[in-house]
Order: structure tokens, then sequence, then C-alpha cells
């Protein structure tokens, strides 16, 4: 065995021996070094963990930092595994806060008539020059935007809806809406309104001159609208009201009508009950026209048919020029078979007829009305629209006879002027105004 | 004449090292000895310059959209269809004739290639896009009134832009 060499330490073994106060300093001074190595090592590791699980771009991978901390962190790992998640979470809400901004600044481009990705070009670039967002977030936004750069309308919606997502759940709140067409009041969600104020909103579209809907949504009803909607309610009130007694109003009228024509030209006159009819038709109807009581007379003062028949030409005519002008004259020569006829000039069958028509014209108009749910408010402009959009003959269809539907033939002269009085046969045999000619009857079963 | 989206991409001072598949290895491998020999300052973008790049890249990415979402990309050769957005990006005035040689030279053949060829052309635009945004930032420079892009002011900013990477002139 070789002879250890002591010259190093050869003075330890004369040294005096260490009284117990010392051992314990020299113990302290160990344990306080053993101390020190494990909490550098711990640090050591923990910034390893840091540095291996950060990428280029400053973000945090979450799970391998708390997986690597856990096994390099030492007597460090708890502390600082809590550190991490307090980290991440600080740097996610800043992503969150930072994302929000983006998109509740790129949205403000939305209030722009037309934005392009000229406007998302300038707004990414003040972005990213005056917030500590990622230009990856920037341009994940500018990305979005450009698969729209050929559609200005969908590229507007797509910058709208970016301020949606930046209210979060917030956008789903409630807030006045533009008013009906009857100028009801609505609720629509904030991340509707967003989206009409952009003009991009549900069923805006552009205007008679294209381009870009208008910008902006009206809350609130038009200065005189509640007074215009107001006469047009009353107007449709009241034609509703009438509405109700077609049934009773045609009953009468058709049985005018055939007693009429039974009587024919060397009739000794009508009887008490056609005078009756016509008489209770003039007093019915007289609320068409506003003030015809002053003009016409009072009819509880009608005492013969002949009176009667005087105050019904003046009610229809009136009514007839309500609908628009020619609808008297075209009833009255549809009938007559001559030009430049009017209500005035018919006998008491005619008569009877255009008084039919009229009153099948203004049930149409109140049933077609609410068959395009027409609201109060706008009923007047639909009625005007109305009495220009159907042929007055179309309703008298089936009470003309063989003659007078060859001379309407003549006048129709035109494919539009076929079409529409076509178009209005079709529609009151639709509204059960007139029976439809080419239905199967019962007739020889 | 060097490409200018290589360029830009490889001066960004934050730029993630990355290869670029072999068959379009030329395009920015080419210029990186050149730069990394150059001790150069930051580039400093200006506002309107950098809503050039901003631009040029987007129309670039733009263009190469039909193509990346063609089903028969990976699959056969779809030259023609790169010529098409190649001529739309020279329709726009958004690239050069020469420019536009230079970047498709290196296309290759194989249809798995030329789809690792374009997703690199796209990925390359949008790293640039990003490096340019970043060092606009970085660079603070004040904001200048009239310092605006314009469609019309286009080239004028994109060389101003260009100045700042000689490298790739």
């Amino acid at each position: 065995m070789a002879e250890v060499d002591t010259s190093i330490y050869k003075n330890a073994a004369g040294a005096a021996p260490m009284n117990p106060l010392q051992v314990l300093q020299l113990l302290t001074l160990a344990n306080e070094n053993k101390l020190f190595q494990q909490t550098y090592g711990a640090r050591q590791g923990i910034a390893d963990a840091y540095r291996n699980n950060v990428d280029p771009e400053g973000n945090l991978d979450t799970r391998g930092l708390q997986r690597d901390v856990a096994t390099k962190g030492g007597f460090l790992a708890p502390e600082a595994v809590g550190q991490g998640v307090a980290n991440s979470t600080a740097q996610f809400n800043q992503q969150v806060l930072q994302l929000n901004h983006l998109r509740s600044t790129v949205s403000s481009l939305a209030s722009l008539p037309s934005p392009t990705m000229r406007d998302v070009n300038n707004w990414a670039v003040t972005a990213a020059r005056n917030t500590n967002a990622p230009a990856e977030m920037i341009q994940g936004i500018v990305d979005g935007a450009a698969q729209f750069r050929d559609d200005p309308k969908a590229l507007k919606a797509y910058i709208a809806k970016q301020g949606i997502l930046a209210s979060g759940t917030g956008a789903l709140s409630g807030q006045a809406g533009p008013p009906t067409a009857a100028g009801t009041p609505t609720q629509i969600s904030t991340g509707e309104a967003i989206l009409r104020r952009a003009g991009v909103g549900p069923g805006q579209r552009s205007g008679s001159s294209g381009g870009m809907p208008p910008t902006g949504m009206a809350t609130g009803v038009a200065p005189g609208f509640g007074e215009a909607a107001g006469a047009s309610g009353a107007q449709m009130a009241n034609e509703r009201a009438k509405a109700a007694t077609f049934g009773s109003d045609m009953f009468a009228m058709n049985q005018l009508k055939e007693n009429l024509e039974k009587l024919g030209k060397t009739g000794t006159g009508p009887g008490t009950q056609d005078i009756n009819n016509l008489k209770s038709f003039v007093q019915t109807n007289l609320g068409w026209v506003p003030g015809a009581k002053t003009v016409i007379g009072d009819p509880s003062k009608i005492s013969n048919y002949d009176e009667a028949v005087k105050y019904a030409t003046q009610l229809a005519a009136n009514r007839a020029s309500m609908f628009g002008h020619g609808t008297d004259q075209a009833l009255a020569t549809s009938l007559i078979g001559s030009p430049n006829t009017h209500i005035s000039n018919l006998g008491g069958v005619d008569l009877t007829k255009a008084i039919i028509g009229l009153r099948r014209m203004e049930q149409a108009q109140i049933l077609e009305a609410d068959r395009q749910e027409i609201q109060p408010g706008q009923y007047s402009k639909f009625a005007a629209r109305f009495a220009t959009s159907v042929d007055p003959r179309g309703f008298m269809f089936d009470q003309y006879d063989k003659k007078q539907l060859q001379n309407i033939a003549k006048t129709l002269k035109t494919p539009a002027q076929r079409q529409r009085f076509n178009a209005t046969v079709k529609l009151a045999i639709d509204n059960g105004l007139i029976d439809n000619p080419s239905a199967p009857t019962n007739a020889g079963q | 004449m060097a490409n200018p989206l290589a360029a830009l991409t490889q001066a960004a001072p934050a730029q993630v090292p990355q290869t670029p598949p072999a068959g379009a290895a030329g395009i920015l491998a080419r210029l990186a000895p050149q730069l990394a020999a150059q001790q150069q300052p930051a580039p400093a973008p200006t506002h309107a310059q950098t809503v050039a790049a901003m631009h040029r890249f987007g129309s670039i990415k733009a263009a190469l959209q039909p193509v990346l979402s063609d089903p028969n990309l990976g699959k056969s050769n779809i030259r023609p269809k790169l010529l098409d957005a190649a001529s739309d990006l020279l329709g726009e005035k958004v690239l050069s004739l020469p420019e536009i040689m230079n970047a498709i030279k290196d296309l290759p053949d194989d249809p798995l290639q030329q789809k690792k060829f374009v997703e690199m052309m796209y990925g390359t635009a949008t790293k640039a896009q990003i490096a340019v945004l970043n060092q606009h930032r970085n660079a603070n420079l004040p904001q200048e009134d009239g310092d605006e892009w314009t469609p019309d002011s286009h080239d004028q900013h994109f060389a101003g832009l260009m100045a700042h990477y000689p490298g790739a002139r």
C-alpha cells in the first residue's frame, strides 16, 4: 500500500480540537452552502424551463413550462409552477385585451361609406406602430379582410363583425332597432345594430343607384309619421269595417240587378224592395265619400226609384273617382261599349253592375293589404298604388255579357293592358270575389 | 434582380430561422450570405412605405389564394394556374415581368414540390408583412403629415421601402 503524503495537512494533526460552537458554525456554513447550491440549481432549472418554452414571438407554452418546471425546478417547483400559471394567465388576459382592442379599432372602419383594403392596411400599420399587439395578431385580421378584397359589401361586413367579436356576449344585449313600417319601436341585439349601422345588416340592400347601402340606423320615425300613420290607419280601419258587410252588400246589389234584368226595358218599374235595396246601398256607403251627405242629400228622403238611381249614380261616380283617374270611365265604357261614357250615363242594370265592380275592387284592396301584411301606417300609400295596378273592369268579369266582353277585348291593345286585366281577374278570383269560370261545376252530375 | 419578397423576410431582425424547401431555396438563400456580411442599421420603413409593403404582399397572397385552394395542387402540374396568378399581378402592376420571371424560374416540375413552392411563397409573403410591421414599430418614426400611400404613389413608396434593404438590389 502506498504511503499517504500527509505533508499538505501536517499542521492539522497538531491543531487544537474544535470546540462545539465552531463545529456548529461549520455545519451551518455547510448547510448554507448546500441550500445555495440547491437554490441555484432550482433557479437555473426554472430559467431553462422558461427558455425552452417561449417561442421566438414570446409566446409561452404553458403546459411545457409546467412540465419542465416540475422536473427541473427542484424544491422551488411548487412556487414556480404557480408563478408560471399566473404568468400565462396574465399573458392570456393581455392577448385578449390586445385582440379586442384591434378588433374594436378595425371595426371603426365600418363607419366609412365603402372601406377598402387600403383602409385596412393603413389601420394595420397604425396599429403596429401605436400598440404592442403582436404583428401576427394584426396580420391575422388583415388576412381575414383580404378574403373579401373584391367584394366591398362583404369586406365591410367582415370589418363590422370584428366589432361584434370585440363586444363578446355584450353583442347579445338588446337595444332600440329600426321601427316597423307601422312605426312600432323594435328591439334588436347590439350585434345586429352594429351591422345595421354599417349598412350591412339583415335585408339591407343598395339604393336604386347601386353601391353600398347607407350607414346609420334610424331608431325612431320621421317627423309627421305619426300624423300620417294616424290618417292612414283610420282609413284602413274604416275599410276593414266595411269589408265585414261585403256579403250583405253584394246580396242586395245582386238581387237588385236580377230584378232589374227581369223587368227588362219594357218593365213597369222596380218594386219597393228594389228601391229599398238601392236606398240601403246609398245609406250604407255614404261613408265612401266624406261630405257626400251634404252634396247628395239625405238618402232617407229617397221616395222613388229614379231618385234612388240618382243618389247611387253620384255615389258610385264619386267612389270611382277616389280609386283614381279613369276608373269611372273605364267601368262605364266597358258596359255601354261607347267611348267616354261615365257612370252618370248608365241605366239601372249597368249602374248596378258598376257598383258591384266598385264594391269588389274595394274589398280586394283591403284583402290584398292583409295578404301583403300592410301596416296601418302604410295603408294610404298602398291604396294609392293598388288603384293604379289593377284594371277596374276585371272585377266585373262575370257581370259582362258576350258583347260587353268583346268590347273589352277590343280595348286591350297592348300586352301590358291584357296582362293587367288578366291579373285583376285572377286577383278577384283568388280573393273569392268572382267564381272561377274554369272551375269544375256540379252541372250534369 | 433579386426577389424583394425574400429580401424583406431575410432582413427582418426578429425573423424565425427557416430553411426554405429545396425547390425554392434559391429565392431566399441567395441573399443570405450577402445580408449576413453587412452590418446595416435596422430597416425603418415609414407609414406609407409599410402600407406599400402590406399592399404588395397582400396582392401577391390574393393572387396565390386560388392556386392554393386548387384541389389539383400537389397532384398535377399547376404551372399554368400559377402563370395566370402572375399575369394578374402583372396586370395590377404589383410586380414587374422580371420580378415574376425571377420568382417562378425555380418552380419545380414535381407537383408535390410545386405545392411546397407555392405554400412557401405564400408563407414568405405573410412573414414579409409581419416583418415590415415589426420594423415599422421598432423604428418608432414620428408620424409625418402627407405620408400617405395611394395606388398612384405605390411605386414611389415601394422604391423607398426597398432602399432600406440594400442587399435586395
